[in-house]
Formats: C-alpha cells, structure tokens, sequence
C-alpha cells in the first residue's frame, strides 16, 4: 500500500467563473480504498469528471501510474485502466443485463467493423469466454438471475450494482465509484461497501469513492479526503476525520 | 419516374417489387444509421444521390452494371465518410439540421452545374446492360433479380454488422454516448464507420435506381424521399432488420394504394399532394401511438446467448 | 477570373438590413420554440408559407388591400402555430417522445402543410401586383414595402424587448427557454408559456413569410426555401437567445448581401447564396455551438 497509483497536482475546473474544482492536489494508493466526502456543491463530481477525462482541467497536471493523462479523452483515460461509475447509473436501458456487461469488454476482437466480417470463429471464441466471466461477475454481485432483462427493469440498487459489475468487466486497475451506496437500502450500501472490500483484497484493485453514508465509508476506507468549495480542506486516516474541527465545521455550517 | 399502365398488372407488379428493393436497402441503411446507431441522418438522400448521379455518368460513358454500381457505391461511402467528419461530432438535433442542409446543397449543386449531369434537364441513363430482342417484362425480372440480389447482401452484411460485439457497442453509444466513452469505446470512430457503411448502401440503392428508372433529375432527389424512408425505419421497427424491410413493402403499398384509390375514386384531389399528406399525417400517427414499431428491437444473437441459457440450467 | 462588377455598395448595405429583418421574423419563433421545447421545429417553415398565402388570398384575390393581408397572415399563422403545438407535439412529448421522433414528426407536419397548402392554392408561381412607392436616398434605391418590413422588424424588437424584460411573462418566457427544468421547478408553467410562444413565433413567421412573398414570389416552398437561413440565425444566436438571434439576423443578411456580390464577381450561379448561411452555420457548430446566446447570458444548451 505503498506505491501511489493517481496523483493530481493543483487541478482546476470551473464553469463560468466559479471554480468547481480548486488548485486540488492529492494522491490516491495503490490497492487503498480512498474514500472522497465533502457537502454537497463542493466539487466531488466535477473533481471524478475531470480526472476520467469527460471534462478538460484548466490548469493542473493528473498522473496515472506515473503517467500524464489529462487532457486524454474518456476512452483513452479508461484504456489506461481507469473506470469509473456515475452518481445516477448511466445503464444502456435497452440492453439486456448481460449485454451491459459485454459491452464493457476491453480489446474484444469482434468490437471491430473488420473483425466482424472477416474474423467471426476468433470472436466467437472470445465471446463465449467473456460471457463465462460476465456471468461469474453477474453471480457475485447476485444479478445473474436478471441477465436477459432489459436494465431499465432493474430497481435502483440493481442498477447501481450493474455499473459495478460493468466496469469489474474491464480488469481495470483502478475504479472511481460515485456514490456507490446512494438510493439504495442501508442493509444493500454496507454489502456494496463489503463487496468493494472483497474486490480490493482479491482482485488487488485500488476504489477513489465518493460517499454520503460517511459512516459506511469510514468503516472500509483507508484514507479520506474532505472537499470543500472545489477544494480538498483535510485528509486524514478515516478515523481521525470525525475528530477533525475544520470537517465538523464545515457539515454542521450545512446543516 | 416511369408511368406504368395499370392495364398490365404483371408489369405493374414487378414494378412495384423493383422499388420495394431499392427502398428497402435504403431503409437498412438507415436503420443502422438511426435504429441502431442512433444518428438522425436527416440527409439520406445525398448519399442516394451521389450513387444515382455516379452510376449514371459512368453509365453514359459506357461502362457495364458491375463497374457502375461498385463505383457508386464506394462514391456514395466515400462522401458520407468526408460529410460524417463534422457532422457527427455533433448532437442529434444539429446533426439533422446539417445533414438536411447537405442533401439540398448537394441538390442544388447538381441543378446549377449543367456540366455535371445536365443540371435541371437531367440526364437519360442508358442501360449498363445490353441483351437485344427480350420482351419487357424479362428485363424487369433481371432487374428484379439485381435488386433483390443487392437487397440480400446488404441484409447479410447489417445482420452480421448488428449480431456482433461491434453491434452491442453501436446500440450502447445510441442508449447513453458519455457512458459508452467513459467505458472505452471512440464513439465517434463508431458512427463515422456506420455512417460511411450506411451512405455506400444508399449508394448502392441509388445506382440501382437509376438504371432502373433510366432518367433522373434533382426533382428526382427532394427531401421527401429521406422521409419515406425514416417512415419505412419507424413504421417498420427501429433496430431490426427484418422489421425495416417489410416497412419498406408497406410504405411502397401505401404508396401505390394512394396512387390506385385516386384513380378509382375520382378524389377531387391530386395524387401526389394526396400521397405525401398521407406520409406526413402517418409519420406522425406512428410517432404517436406505436414509437417502437411495428417489430420490436432484435436481440444482439451472439454466442453469448447460447452461454448464457446454459448458465441457467447450471444454477 | 475576377469580373469588374460596379457595385452600389450603400445598396447592398441597406439590402442587408432588408434581408436581415426578414429573417429576423423568420428566425424568432424558431429559436424560441427550439429553446423551449428543445427540439428544431422543421415545420416552421410552413408558418412562414401559410401566412404569405393567406395574405395573397386577402390582398390579391380579395382585394382589401396590404394592412388586412398582414393581419390575416398574423392571424392564420398563429392558429397554425397553436394547433401544430396543441395536436402533435405537446402530445407526443406527453408519451415521451425523444428528440429525434419530435424533429421527424415536425417534418411530416411540414409535409403535411406544405401539400395541403399546394392542394389549396395550387403549385403554380404566384406574385403580388401590388404597386409599392419607391423613392432614392442618394444612390440608394429603396421602396415603401422594404420600409414596412424594416418598421415591422423595429416594432417587433421593440415589443418583445419590453415584454421580455418588464413583464412576468417575458421573465418567464426567458427563465423558460433558458432553462425548463429550473423554470418549472419554480413554479412557471411551462406548457402555457410555450404555447403563447408557439403562438407569437408562428405569428412573426407568417408576417415574414408574407413580406418574402410580396417582395418576390409566391410558392409553396416559400418557407422552406427560408427554413435554411432561418435556422442560420438560430444557431448562430444562440438557441433560445431572442438578442442573440437579433443580432445574428443582421449578421447572416450582410454575409449573404455581400456574398452575392462575390458570387457574381466569381461568375458563379446566385443560387448559392444560401450556402453562405449553410456554411456560417456549420462554422458556428464547430467552433463555438452557444452562437452568441451566452453573450446575454441566455441560450445555448445545457451539455
């Protein structure tokens, strides 16, 4: 848990003259859960969308595994190995269960025009082999029983679960999850929070989470940034955050 | 577009099934444009009209069938590849502004330049096949045989194109474009390939056209003609071939009914004011009351099916 | 290849201000349905066309002479604009029609008008024999129906200007065209505002389509031939953007009046003119889609 995996310096977005995302810096483990709080308006979501590349940062460099990768477009960030999940699930509603997996599949030989036509028994191979594994994931994260329903049948924490499992379907190395646990049960968002756990530790995977439910997320991350007005205003070892003055601060000034 | 007499119905049948071909590889091709893709190509009949205007030109300068409709096609595809280049970089609704814009410029262009292909007097096509002595209605069957020949391979090529790993993605960029990119996927590598595949058909289905109707002007080539073919894709069912072709028969039916009931009715009205306030009041009626088609969206068949039913029987 | 042509340039100028208060008319509506109901309203075209033929069936065949033609085409235009709104595409954003269906359906009703209108009038070329004054300013020719359309163009922003800006319903049409979500989850009724919109906007569309039509010709394209420019001024102002759309009028009226200059000078068909707006807008969705809207601090689409 030594080695750093993401590193942003001084990284600013903003949207009209007001910065959402301000002067941040912070380094993210490799194989940590990091979790990401701060009220709401405080920039979590823009900070997530400019480091997965759907937003370009003003100023300031992001490093992935010793890498600049700002600037890059989404697919480019996300074949580097970084994946992420939206607040609300972006599903393809349409699709079936099974197939909003398999359309996550990295360098699948039949994603190309060329290889459809002239490499069918390739694919196909491939293909069934994938399906084997998005039925494994499916399994774990106890959808599998839904995999030909179209997602849009799912309920919310079905949903949520899915673009877990979509973006497990990558092999990705590391994972920013946006509220993970939000809309759905208590009971639910602790299994979400142990599942992420268990994908950590087996599939040695590094989470940057965002989260509402401080007290789940506290209970499973490593270490936690606090963001207040587009920027980070305390990091600290989870349980040391509710003791901080400055984050008590600025939740109860919300509330 | 050639008068046929209804006195001789085996001609007037053939007829009938010649357009029904040659509209429904154009409805193929915007099903995989729109219906699977999800881009509003509202300029299909550009691409339409650079395989006619191609196959035509080559047609008068002597070359056979095969030479003709291969040039139109990669023509058409080549100009739908240079047009998708801006275009699609955009959102829906300007997409369908620009490329409406593009097919009357196109239009236009075709009217002013007399040089390219007679401007407003059109041109005459001569036929790029030569056999003397055959009665009419043989030469309709050949035709025919084309057409349907062309039809098929451009099914098999949409059926492949959609019942792959490349498909799935192309319906995901449709469902939600900024998930589709966060998980990998150049969307815009996708549509450009689906819309330059989607204009070398209408290319095809141009070519075809022209040697079949052998005189085409830029009347010929007015937006109604997209819009019969959005009409085919909606009425049809969005994302599913089969469903879009036999769209393609009921639009061309609905069409000639018009045409018939004109002639039997005595309407005090003109036929082809008559026909498109019929499509126009129908694309509607659809939009409202059945949006997804007669036929439902085709599953993605891929050996992923079969693995998945059998994972049923395991748990 | 260059010809010499002797160009009036003050002629061109002022034929500019001509041209861009029509579109200016044209375009209005458009803008402010596509910034309300968020989709291109392609049959806008046909409020421009029903309101010329309604006017040259008043002027011409009725004889009553310019003002009752300008209501009628006011008027006729309106009730299109209402019902196209009441009977199609409220209804289908009721059933929750996507963007692409409201844009297919607004080409069918286009259709749909467009050969009605033909059936009615007939598809023949039509012109009005209306005799206006002319008279020289310098070297400038100008005659009295430019005038009228000029003043109409002036009258218009002048009313819409002080609607907008001093009475609840302007404040709402903008809040609502700027943002519906926002505006509905303040309390604006969102639907009413449209329609009052539908209504004005297909109004200023038969006003335009009238002049066009008095100043040229009269066919059922007539609109459509319009449509193009028309949708010009609206992406270059800025969807939704009434300022932005005003001054993107004039802009795309210099570019075009100038244009054709070039065109002949280049010995090129007059005819493509309207590729002058086709190319503005294009360039516009390249390097800057908000057009002029953000400038006032309006339009432009939410990505």
């Amino acid at each position: 848990m030594e080695k750093t995996i993401l590193k942003t310096e001084n990284l600013t977005k903003s949207f009209g003259g007001l910065k959402a995302v301000d002067n941040v810096t912070l380094t993210v483990k490799e194989n940590s859960i990091t979790g990401l709080i701060g009220p709401n308006g405080s920039g979590k979501t823009t900070l997530f969308n400019t480091i997965s590349g759907v937003y370009k940062p003003e100023r300031g460099k992001i490093y992935f595994n010793g890498e600049r990768i700002d600037g890059l477009a989404p697919y480019k960030i996300y074949e580097k190995g970084l994946a992420r999940t939206f607040q609300t699930p972006r599903l393809f509603q349409k699709l079936t269960v099974l197939d909003n997996m398999m359309v996550s599949c990295r360098s699948h030989p039949g994603d190309k025009i060329l290889n459809v036509f002239l490499k069918k028994r390739r694919w196909s191979e491939e293909e069934e082999k994938l399906a084997e594994k998005a039925l494994e994931i499916l399994e774990i994260i106890e959808l599998d029983r839904f995999k030909d329903k179209p997602a849009s049948e799912l309920s919310g924490g079905q949903m949520k679960l899915l673009e877990l499992g979509r973006v497990l379907m990558t092999e990705p190395k590391m994972l920013l999850l946006d509220e993970p646990a939000a809309g759905v049960n208590p009971t639910l968002a602790r299994r979400i929070f142990e599942k992420i756990t268990q994908l950590r530790d087996e599939l040695s995977l590094t989470f940057f989470t965002i989260e509402h439910r401080i007290e789940i997320l506290l209970e499973h991350a490593d270490w936690v940034y606090v963001m207040h007005n587009g920027s980070i205003i305390a990091e600290s070892p989870p349980e040391e955050v509710v003791k901080n003055k400055v984050v008590v601060d600025v939740y109860l000034g919300e509330a | 577009m050639r008068e046929v007499r209804l006195s001789e119905p085996l001609i007037y049948v053939l007829d009938m099934a010649v357009f029904v071909g040659i509209f429904a590889i154009l409805a193929v091709s915007l099903n995989l444009e729109y219906g699977f893709t999800g881009l509003a190509n509202f300029g299909k009949v550009a691409f339409f009209m650079v395989g006619a205007y191609t196959s035509s030109i080559l047609a008068n300068m002597g070359f056979p069938y095969l030479a003709c409709i291969t040039v139109a096609t990669f023509a058409a595809g080549f100009v739908g590849f240079v047009a998708s280049l801006p275009a699609l970089k955009l959102q829906a609704d300007y997409l369908a502004i620009v490329t409406l814009a593009f097919g009357e410029i196109l239009r236009f262009i075709f009217k002013n330049e007399e040089w390219i292909a007679g401007g407003v007097q059109g041109i005459t096509v001569p036929s790029a096949i030569t056999i003397t002595g055959v009665p009419i209605q043989t030469m309709m069957l050949i035709q025919l045989t084309i057409v349907y020949a062309a039809l098929a391979i451009c099914y098999f090529i949409a059926q492949r194109v959609v019942n792959s790993p490349y498909g799935r993605t192309i319906r995901a960029i449709r469902e939600d474009e900024l998930a589709a990119q966060v998980l990998g996927k150049d969307v815009f590598k996708y549509k450009a390939q689906m819309f330059t595949l989607g204009s070398a058909m209408a290319g095809v289905s141009g070519s075809l056209f022209s040697q079949y109707v052998r005189f085409i002007d830029p009347y010929t080539f007015e937006p109604i003609l997209t819009f019969t073919v959005w009409m085919m894709v909606i009425l049809g069912g969005p994302a599913n071939n089969l469903g879009v072709i036999l769209g393609a028969v009921f639009v061309q039916a609905l069409e000639r009914g018009a045409r018939i009931a004109k002639d039997y009715l005595l309407l005090p009205v003109d036929p082809h004011n008559l026909r498109v306030m019929i499509i126009g009041i129908l694309i509607i009626l659809i939009l409202m009351y059945r949006p997804q088609g007669l036929f439902r969206e085709s599953k993605v068949k891929t050996p992923a099916l079969e693995v998945a039913s059998k994972w049923k029987k395991r748990s | 290849m260059l010809f010499l042509v002797v160009v009036n340039w003050l002629q061109v100028l002022f034929n500019s201000a001509v041209t861009g208060s029509l579109y200016l008319l044209a375009a209005v509506g458009l803008t402010l349905t596509y910034g309300l109901t968020r989709f291109p309203n392609f049959a806008h075209a046909e409020f421009m066309a029903l309101g010329a033929y309604a006017g040259y069936t008043i002027a011409e065949q009725l004889k009553l002479g310019f003002p009752y033609s300008f209501i009628a085409a006011f008027i006729s235009s309106a009730a299109l604009g209402a019902a196209s709104y009441l009977l199609v595409f409220r209804p289908l954003t009721h059933r929750g029609a996507t963007i692409i269906h409201l844009m297919v359906a607004s080409i069918g009703l286009d259709f749909f008008v467009r050969h009605l209108i033909k059936q009615v009038w007939g598809g023949e070329q039509l012109s009005f024999r209306m005799v206006w004054p002319y008279f020289d300013v310098g070297p400038v020719r100008i005659t009295g129906l430019w005038v009228a359309l000029i003043l109409s163009a002036i009258v218009m922003v002048g009313v819409m200007h002080i609607v907008l800006t001093r009475t609840r319903l302007g404040k709402a049409i903008r809040a609502s065209a700027n943002n519906p979500d926002l505006a509905m989850a303040s309390g604006v009724d969102v639907e009413k505002i449209a329609l009052v919109v539908w209504i004005v906007g297909a109004a200023l569309a038969g006003v335009g389509g009238l002049f066009r039509a008095a100043d040229t010709r009269l066919v059922p394209l007539i609109g459509w031939e319009i449509l193009l420019p028309a949708f010009a001024v609206v992406i270059l102002g800025g969807i939704g953007s009434f300022y932005g759309a005003l001054i993107a009028a004039y802009v795309i009226g210099l570019a075009e009046n100038f244009g054709v200059v070039f065109l002949v000078m280049f010995k090129l068909s007059t005819d493509y003119k309207f590729a002058i707006a086709f190319l503005i807008l294009i360039l516009t969705l390249i390097l800057k889609p908000s057009g002029f809207g953000r400038l006032f601090g309006e339009g432009g689409k939410v990505v």
